[in-house]
């Protein structure tokens, strides 16, 4: 588990561009399904029993949030519009990578406190945005393209209990957690096809899961994303505790039986899973899934996560395989009832 | 062309303030086999003596600094989390959401982030102060953190290091280049005798560099060191204090020091003679070692030779090897003219 974490963060995949991502997902789940990537980028892998009327969706988002580079000015410093819901507080002199070709290490401009007069108060504003490579206008312009896209720089790190942090987990935690599920189904005799989508561009609008969910139209659905884990300033009825296991959505915009389902799923494995209440959208792909054509039944499960949209999320490992085993429990279960 | 393989080791290294030892230690067995002779004083600076082929007619001192600006834990929260202090002028602006290591026992660890999401508009632009903040190292509670960490552990940036075209981004860069500068000089055949200070505690309070300079008790001085560059977008060009790949930069006066206006004069004639690109810091701003040393005992004569920095005092700097280079040929030059000047 941990090492494919740490490949899939490893890799860089902000929205639209998630193709490096795509590849090792692929690679993997071929060896067990039938893997196709359509239009926009969206990796669809489908095993099971191939015929079957009835088909289980397993969704999450492949890609990252980032930045896109928007102007490169003649001194070689480069501008750049937020790729999704970036946190501006934690960019200044922060480490990053432009995906040209050949990966080009740059630092968001912050400037210096005895020049800010008195603005140091202040995160930069998000029309703001520039960043450094160190390299001449003229020499920039010939390896660097506008729509490149910026990504945080850094590698998975281990953290005390078994978690990690890193960037991007925000939802490579969920890619590995249903990959890991595709792993524990893929020796067992389905009655149902099972389609594990690993959707683009969730983080501009939930993009890629509108399209994978209307040419796969599955019969139900399931959405695996990170939401928030408790942590200093975040509420609890807002957060998950990290380590406590699965975090089942119950949401108006989801399918109740789906929801309880989960739930005795996780009582038959007799795991630790906690319920995540939400009042109306759940802001995860479930909500453009559900409503796809004429409507697909759809849960949520989602991984604790700290720190989110940062360059360091964090997440537990523990977390993560629980949710892999949740969600092979569901399926053997649902294909069991629906035969 | 400078070999910058020791730089990067120095640069991978965490030394703050109090805590210089593992730099020390790699300059250490870096000048091993330089001939230089080394002593270490009560506060861990680094002293060092180097004879030339000729004996100098003045004592001349350059110096670096080994620390570098970070943090210290004060206390551990019933969270399992841990609570910091800065050690030295952190751009507070530019540690929210950062990587760090921790303690001698380098645990991984986050400056935690409360997620974007549930932010109030005014919240999402309002930089977070340190006493705010709080590192998660995957602790439950503060009796398993404990066992991991004590008060007054270090807390460092993650180290980072890249030299892709000429471009040299890298945590510590102030002053660990300076170091750098300082230990190829040592390791070359030179004219006449010099001495290096590798100083402790700068950051703080230029604490190092009082106790080195009373010690050695010098005739002249050069603090090699890395200032503040803002040739950045936002900043107009009257007040970008000095440019990357300018060349070296040389002060006639900062907030800590008005310097030796002869040596100055020397520095940019000699600089014009040997075609080294220099450039004077446009700004009464910053400060460093010269601070203490030109007021050692009852005075040294005292010039700077600075690396133009981007984002000094955060967890990546960014200098260029020509900047460098330019500081190297700089320093050694005006090392053996100020010997018999």
């Amino acid at each position: 588990m941990k090492n494919l974490l740490f490949d899939l963060c490893s890799a860089n995949g902000v929205s639209g561009e998630e193709g490096s991502v795509a590849k090792i997902a692929k690679l993997i789940m071929g060896t067990y399904a039938n893997v196709e990537c359509d239009v926009n980028g969206n990796v669809i892998a489908e095993f099971g029993k191939l015929d079957a009327k009835y088909s289980i969706m397993l969704d999450a988002h492949i890609d990252q949030i980032g930045l896109i580079i928007t102007h490169i000015d003649s001194n070689g410093f480069v501008k750049a519009s937020p790729c999704g819901g970036i946190d501006r507080r934690i960019l200044q002199a922060e480490k990053f990578l432009i995906l040209a070709d050949k990966p080009i290490p740059c630092i968001c401009c912050s400037t210096p406190p005895h020049l800010s007069s008195g603005n140091d108060e202040k995160a930069v504003s998000a029309d703001n945005l520039w960043f450094d490579t160190g390299i001449s206008g003229d020499k920039l312009k010939d390896i660097v393209s506008l729509g490149d896209r910026i990504v945080f720089d850094g590698h998975p790190r281990e953290l005390l209990n078994n978690r990690v942090t890193s960037k991007a987990l925000d939802n490579r935690a969920g890619v590995a957690a249903v990959m890991y599920c595709g792993d524990l189904l893929k020796k067992q005799d389905l009655n149902c096809k099972v389609i594990i989508s690993l959707s683009t561009r969730e983080e501009v609008n939930m993009l890629g899961a509108r399209t994978a969910a209307f040419s796969c139209y599955p019969s139900e659905a399931v959405a695996v994303d990170v939401s928030f884990a408790k942590q200093s300033g975040v509420p609890s009825e807002k957060s998950g505790n990290i380590d406590e296991g699965p975090m089942i959505g119950i949401a108006p915009v989801l399918d109740k039986e789906i929801s309880e389902k989960l739930i005795t799923a996780a009582k038959v494995k007799k795991m630790k899973y906690q319920c995540e209440v939400m009042g109306g959208a759940t802001g995860t792909n479930a909500d453009v899934i559900s409503s796809t054509r004429g409507g697909i039944r759809t849960g949520l499960v989602s991984i604790p996560l700290r720190s989110m949209h940062t360059g360091a999320e964090i997440v537990s490992l523990n977390d993560i395989a629980a949710v892999g085993e949740l969600l092979a429990e569901y399926v053997l279960e649902r294909s069991i009832a629906v035969c | 062309m400078l070999d910058l393989s020791f730089l990067k080791k120095l640069c991978l290294l965490s030394g703050i303030s109090g805590d210089e030892k593992k730099v020390s230690e790699l300059i250490q067995k870096r000048l091993r086999d330089s001939g230089a002779e080394i002593n270490i004083d009560g506060m861990g600076n680094l002293l060092v003596t180097k004879k030339g082929r000729k004996r100098a007619k003045n004592k001349v001192l350059l110096s670096a600094h080994m620390d570098e600006v970070g943090f210290i834990v004060t206390d551990i929260n019933s969270d399992g989390t841990l609570r910091l202090e800065t050690v030295g002028g952190v751009d507070r602006k530019a540690v929210y959401g950062k990587n760090v290591i921790v303690g001698k026992n380098c645990i991984n660890g986050v400056i935690s982030v409360k997620p974007v999401h549930l932010l109030k508009p005014d919240e999402k632009d309002t930089v977070i102060p340190v006493d705010k903040m709080a590192v998660d190292i995957g602790a439950e509670s503060r009796e398993e953190a404990i066992k991991y960490v004590s008060l007054g552990d270090s807390v460092s940036f993650v180290p980072n290091y890249n030299d892709d075209n000429g471009i040299i981004m890298a945590k510590a860069l102030d002053d660990r280049a300076g170091c750098y500068i300082l230990t190829e000089i040592l390791r070359q055949e030179l004219e006449y005798d010099i001495t290096c200070s590798f100083v402790v505690q700068e950051e703080i309070g230029l604490r190092g560099a009082k106790a080195a300079a009373y010690t050695i008790d010098p005739d002249f001085a050069i603090v090699v060191e890395a200032t503040t560059a803002s040739d950045i977008p936002g900043c107009d060009d009257t007040n970008n204090v000095c440019c990357v790949g300018n060349g070296a930069v040389l002060s006639f006066m900062d907030r800590s020091t008005i310097y030796d206006k002869e040596c100055l004069q020397l520095a940019l004639k000699t600089a014009q003679e040997k075609k080294i690109n220099v450039q004077l810091k446009r700004a009464v701003a910053g400060g460093n070692d010269a601070g203490a040393i030109h007021t050692s005992r009852s005075g040294v004569r005292t010039m700077a030779v600075s690396l133009p920095c981007r984002y000094i005092h955060s967890q990546t700097g960014l200098i260029s090897a020509y900047d460098l280079e330019s500081s190297f040929n700089i320093v050694k030059e005006m090392a053996m003219k100020l010997a018999v000047i």
